[in-house]
């Protein structure tokens, strides 16, 4: 018998891995690393947050939602940071973004 | 309900083998760490997932806290190691 | 050295004794004082650590933040997630790519440090830009189409984070401007 509440889980769960798997597809698809981090922080922070809201709903009041819930801050705050982390190292050690749309656009107008 | 979480379990795990193409291919090696961290970040979905297929969402859950703070301290670590001046790193443009 | 108001103590007391109760799930007597102990060892630890002044000017904030206005703050940073989610979604899903990618350099005007760590996270989690780097008061952001720092550019965001320390607005960004080649990023 499927209730309410697994209803909820399944529709959280389903969008979550979907954007999980939008954020697979950007580390492959984007041109280079600053994009593929655009990729990775937002689609996954998102997937992430969508799945693990589905499994408090599922799981409920008891210590292990609270536990979820612990693990959805964390990750809330922990995802960002990291991946600014790694664009600031990447600025430092040298790498520098692509501008090449700019200059297409300069040579046009 | 066990066959739903089972199958996105087994979603996931596709999901997640996607970014390792972009370890492997590279180009520089920051674009290999934004590979292993987002293996990392879905990997801690993947454990709860699976803590509800077995039933012991309460032991895998201390598993999922212990894991993504222990991603997030060596995904921070690796980056300051690079963003130090002593260590040089190569790109070939 | 900084001094510490004794409201902050209280305050990491009864979170970290929350958490103890929530990793242990016990709630008997014998658990609840070896979680008092355990909480008190990890204050003495720490106390060293929290008193150490890490930058110039760094102050205990605790009261200065308004708590009726984080709610409000954490619904609007919930949707800015959920539609940058969906944008990001969107130019990956579009066989054409159409990115544009542009780096943004601009200068910020805030009472506390806390308020620009707040804003770098806030920048990376709303649609299309990305927080690579923070100098002092000068903030480079890193955008993947050009429509997408308008946010910025319009003082709207800074604003939001403005809000939860002070009630009197003032104007935040300035000496806003697009970069153009890889020279002028330094």
């Amino acid at each position: 018998m499927i209730d309410i509440t697994s209803v909820f889980t399944i529709i959280l769960v389903t969008a979550g891995i979907f954007f999980l798997l939008i954020g697979s597809i950007g580390t492959i698809r984007l041109p280079d690393f600053y994009s593929r981090t655009h990729a990775t922080s937002k689609s996954d922070t998102l997937g992430m947050m969508l799945v693990i809201i589905g499994l408090i709903i599922y799981e409920g009041f008891t210590i292990d939602g609270g536990k979820l819930i612990l693990v959805l801050l964390f990750i809330l705050l922990a995802n960002p940071i990291g991946a600014h982390a790694l664009a600031r190292a990447a600025l430092h050690a040298g790498l520098k973004p692509t501008f090449e749309d700019h200059k297409k656009e300069d040579k046009e107008g | 309900m066990d066959s739903f979480f089972l199958y996105a379990a087994v979603i996931l795990t596709a999901i997640i083998a996607v970014p390792a193409y972009r370890v492997v291919k590279g180009p520089t090696v920051f674009d290999r760490l934004v590979g292993t961290n987002a293996i990392a970040t879905k990997t801690i979905v993947l454990i709860c997932l699976i803590g509800y297929i077995f039933d012991r969402i309460g032991m895998f859950i201390d598993i999922t806290l212990a894991y993504a703070i222990l991603g997030f301290v060596g995904s921070l670590t690796i980056a300051k190691y690079f963003s130090s001046d002593k260590v040089n790193v190569r790109f070939d443009d | 050295m900084k001094s510490i108001s004794s409201q902050s103590l209280i305050v990491s007391f009864v979170v970290l004794m929350g958490f103890w109760y929530l990793m242990s799930g016990y709630f008997d007597f014998t658990h609840s004082l070896m979680g008092v102990i355990s909480v008190c060892i990890v204050l003495a630890i720490n106390y060293r650590l929290k008193k150490h002044t890490y930058f110039e000017g760094e102050t205990d904030v605790i009261y200065d933040i308004r708590f009726s206005y984080v709610p409000f703050y954490f619904g609007w940073l919930l949707v800015q997630i959920v539609i940058s989610g969906i944008h990001v979604a969107k130019i990956l899903l579009s066989p054409s790519l159409p990115i544009q990618t542009s780096v943004v350099k601009f200068k910020v005007n805030y009472p506390n440090p806390h308020c620009k760590m707040i804003l770098g996270n806030s920048i990376t989690l709303t649609p299309g830009t990305l927080t690579v780097d923070i100098q002092g008061d000068e903030f480079i952001v890193h955008a993947i189409s050009p429509n997408s720092f308008e946010g910025i550019a319009s003082d709207e965001m800074p604003r939001q984070v403005l809000k939860l320390f002070t009630k009197d607005l003032h104007p935040v960004v300035s000496d806003f401007k697009v970069l153009q080649s890889k020279e002028e990023l330094g």
